[in-house]
């Protein structure tokens, strides 16, 4: 019982902070504009910023995947740290630009960058589909996350379906009324619950489990001296280890609603700032997670569900009200990828898809309200969807990184390089997914060791630079030039 | 004078990267010795994503002057 009021307290107060903001604007009698429900006005702070970042950043797939992945196969998966690393200087070197970028012409998503640069609606379909396809696996994997530990941390006492049902209409409430500022919100509140929770169990174990976390390993040197090193027991190669570090750091950012936290960004300074925090959160985010796994693969060598280590640890070694904070700690996980992967899939859907292919000039008003009615049917489907766990959707997911870490050459050519062209941009991101799909199911598997998304990275490189050396011409050399010329004049203005 | 600093700055940023993301990580593959309580490869791990964190701080004093 005192778990259960534990979470609930917690998922009561998620949805007060969530509805805050809403509340406030209604006070104000402010009308809640697109900008301001899609980005904040791009006006969202250092710390509004950075939460929500590093809480969308770890989702449940840390609480519950990287425990297991751990217990398992042992510090390979300190690439983790590496990669949050690289994702931090990504957002830190080519945030600064894309804010200064889309300050001045206001865009809301990714695709509005490409089509803008290109003149190409066609290739703004392109990244906003990619994004649209595989944010819905993605959302559902997180909400079966939560429903698992909601069921799991109250011993069956919320079943599955119902946990899923709480999670998904508390999310769906704070994002219709109050967009991406309650999002931003919850996130911080989420991340904080997060931290606290994981790291006060972490210590807790260690502490009585083995005195000091130095004895912890010293223990784990004796028992499971293989899951301190690589290739540990499942034999992972160092090709592996280096290319998953450098597909996902540079991937991280390219998901569409991680990228639209660069928008969003109050100024430049803050993107800076942003940038160095996230490189400091890829280690007190993980490091627990890592210390807790190796506390429980020497506590408890004989899991069968290595997913819950972490809870079996605290039900031997802390009180039964700590269930309830590392429950809280799980679905806060969850639920802070969640609410930013719904709101950006309905901001996608209504802002590329609808507005454009409609053609019609709908007034802000009518597009908001689009944006709401598509967060309601995702919400809806990805219920649907979380109850039967199609398989097919672990396949799609397992593919994302292989999609969205393509725009990652087309972003550093869009930004720094004048000769990219609108042909040698589609073709590069085209053959990009195609090669990772073909190294994921094709008859050659993970050349070298090499992970098929960096082949697919690699393949999308050359193509773009081949390509748009193959196809210059007047139109491309005029779209450059009009892009370049809008940003010099923007800069000129704004030094004024 | 800022300039070169940047620059400078910017090279260690990615050296400090390559620590870890390069085959250069496989010469901390050992669990001894421990530096301050954990194994020395986890240690490795910890200790460049931390120099990447001071260093992008340096740079983005550096930056945020200019």
């Amino acid at each position: 019982m005192t778990v259960i009021i534990i979470i609930f307290a917690f998922l009561f107060m998620t949805l007060g902070v969530g509805l805050i903001p809403a509340i406030r604007g209604k006070k104000d009698n402010s009308a809640l504009s697109i900008d301001e429900y899609m980005l904040g006005k791009r006006g969202l702070g250092v710390v509004l910023i950075f939460f929500t970042s590093m809480a969308t950043w770890y989702s449940s797939s840390l609480f519950l995947g990287a425990v297991a992945e751990v217990y398992t196969k042992g510090l390979e998966w300190v690439f983790g740290f590496t990669s949050s690393a690289i994702a931090g200087l990504v957002f830190f070197f080519l945030g600064p630009k894309i804010k200064e970028i889309s300050d001045k012409k206001l865009y809301t998503t990714q695709a509005d960058l490409f089509a803008d640069r290109f003149k190409s609606n066609f290739l703004g379909y392109i990244s906003s589909f990619i994004g649209i396809v595989f944010m819905v696996p993605y959302i559902v994997i997180q909400m079966v996350g939560t429903g698992y530990i909601l069921e799991v941390f109250t011993d069956g006492k919320i079943p599955y379906w119902l946990g899923l049902l709480i999670g998904l209409s508390i999310c769906l409430i704070f994002i219709y009324f109050g967009g991406v500022r309650s999002v931003a919100w919850t996130d911080v509140f989420l991340g904080v619950v997060f931290l606290v929770s994981i790291w006060a169990v972490v210590i807790l174990v260690a502490y009585k489990g083995f005195g000091s976390i130095p004895n912890l390993f010293k223990e784990a040197e004796q028992t499971v001296p293989e899951l301190l090193t690589l290739p540990g027991p499942e034999d992972v190669s160092w090709a592996y280890f280096i290319s998953m570090a450098w597909v996902i750091g540079l991937g991280g950012y390219m998901w569409p609603h991680m990228f639209m936290r660069i928008y969003s960004t109050d100024s430049i300074k803050s993107v800076r700032k942003v940038g160095s925090l996230i490189i400091f959160a890829s280690l007190i985010a993980q490091l627990p997670i890592v210390i807790g796994a190796i506390a429980a693969a020497v506590l408890l060598p004989d899991l069968t569900v290595p997913d819950t280590a972490l809870l079996e640890l605290v039900k031997l070694h802390a009180p039964v009200w700590m269930i309830g904070v590392l429950g809280a700690g799980g679905i806060a996980a969850s639920l802070s990828t969640v609410n930013s992967l719904i709101h950006a899939e309905g901001v996608l859907i209504s802002k590329d898809l609808y507005s454009k292919i409609s053609k019609k000039k709908d007034n802000d008003k009518n597009i908001l309200k689009m944006t709401k009615l598509i967060i309601v049917f995702i919400s809806i489907l990805a219920y649907l969807l979380s109850l039967t766990q199609p398989q097919f959707l672990w396949t799609i997911m397992a593919q994302a990184y292989g999609g969205v870490s393509q725009f990652f050459p087309l972003i550093i050519a869009t930004l720094f390089w004048r000769k990219v062209t609108k042909e040698g941009a589609i073709t590069g991101v085209i053959v990009g997914v195609i090669v990772s799909l073909f190294f994921s199911f094709g008859p050659i598997e993970m050349p070298f060791g090499v992970v098929p998304m960096l082949w697919g990275v690699i393949a999308n490189t050359v193509c773009l630079i081949v390509v748009s050396l193959l196809t210059q011409n007047e139109i491309n050399k005029k779209n450059t030039e009009a892009f370049f010329e809008e940003e010099l004049l923007g800069q000129k203005y704004a030094a004024k | 004078m800022n300039e070169n600093t940047k620059r400078i700055v910017f090279v260690l940023i990615l050296l400090s990267a390559c620590m870890t993301a390069s085959p250069i990580v496989m010469i901390a593959n050992n669990v001894r010795p421990f530096v301050l309580g954990v194994p020395f490869f986890f240690f490795w791990n910890l200790f460049w994503p931390t120099m990447l964190f001071v260093l992008s701080v340096v740079y983005s004093k550096i930056a945020n002057d200019e």
